[in-house]
């Protein structure tokens, strides 16, 4: 056995309480910046016209396998530079189990939550603190490290914003990063 | 292996050995798995639960690649790297009012890089290694030393 992590997204209309995606992509391989909320979909099908956004993405970072702690999650855009008319936004900092993000269905309409400008790329060392917990994403008590087995991260969304001014076509290529300590 | 991510495993380039004063030594293996609770927990976890009855009082990273080591004493404050020692609580000037504490993790990455929407490649490493000690100086304040390797 061995630790193992997966990025996972939740997609769908919100459910529950705390809320949550009605569906889970478990092990994505791919974060589609897309006209469309479901992230199994083409995203060349689905191209994101000028002037308009994305839909949000509910990333998430899923931890299981055999591992004693995960603990000081930062998360962050740290390479890469985005093109005129397009801007990055992502959650905020997961500083207390009250700043966790709460999830609501995926729209293209910009989402007021989303507080942190990601457009430009930094240090991971400067990226936005992130939490975790046992039980899902969504769940209470999340804190700066944990023991749970399984264990989430807060949510990780990001919503790819543009102007009129945005070029047509792929956008450049930029990295996001999920920084944590694990023993 | 210590992760998977995507079926990428993790190297352990460095691992440990936890020295006890009773003579009991717990080494960590490429697998990271623990004896008590080997479908959940990595070795560390055997080292917390061990140090529960005994006192820890040397924990030492072997680099498998290159033979080289470093140890931090709990007893002393005393680091260690190839038994050159550089560093020590007898250089600062606090008395701690506790024992020392281990400090050990190793720092992960995941990296996406993400082209028009499209994850074209994930790098999922171990950044470094991170060994030190812990306590409490006089006014309770917590002080911590650690070093790291790559």
């Amino acid at each position: 056995m061995a630790a193992t992590f997966a990025f996972d997204i939740d997609y769908g209309t919100q459910t529950g309480s705390p809320t949550r995606g009605t569906s889970t992509e478990a092990g994505a391989t791919e974060v589609n910046w897309q006209n469309n909320g479901d992230p199994t979909q083409v995203y060349s099908s689905n191209p994101i016209t000028a002037g308009n956004n994305s839909y949000d993405i509910w990333l998430f970072g899923h931890f299981s396998g055999t591992y004693n702690q995960i603990s000081a999650g930062l998360f962050a855009h740290t390479a890469g530079t985005l093109g005129t008319g397009l801007t990055l936004k992502g959650t905020p900092a997961c500083t207390g189990d009250g700043d966790r993000l709460l999830y609501t269905t995926p729209s293209a309409t910009a989402n007021a939550n989303l507080t942190t400008d990601m457009t430009t790329a930094i240090a991971i060392g400067s990226g936005v603190a992130v939490f975790f917990s046992g039980t899902g994403p969504y769940s209470t008590g999340k804190a700066s490290s944990t023991t749970a087995n399984p264990a989430y991260t807060n949510y990780l969304t990001t919503q790819l914003q543009t102007t009129g001014s945005a070029a047509a076509g792929d956008t450049a290529t930029v990295t996001l990063t999920l920084q944590y300590n694990e023993n | 292996m210590s992760s998977i991510h995507n079926n990428k495993k993790l190297y352990l380039k460095w691992l440990f050995s936890a020295y006890f004063d009773n003579g009991k030594v717990i080494h960590q293996t490429s697998r990271d798995t623990s004896s008590i609770d080997p479908d959940k927990r990595s070795t560390f976890f055997d080292v917390l639960e061990y140090e529960k009855n005994a006192k820890l009082y040397l924990f030492e990273l072997h680099n498998r690649e290159t033979g080289e080591s470093c140890t931090v004493n709990l007893n002393t404050g005393e680091f260690k790297i190839n038994n050159s020692s550089y560093f020590s609580i007898a250089d600062q000037n606090f008395i701690p009012c506790n024992s020392l504490r281990l400090i050990y993790f190793r720092e992960t990455k995941v990296e996406s890089t993400v082209n028009s929407g499209i994850v074209t490649d994930e790098n999922f490493y171990i950044n470094r290694y991170f060994i030190g000690w812990q306590t409490n100086d006089q006014n309770g304040n917590n002080i911590q030393k650690t070093i790291s390797v790559k």
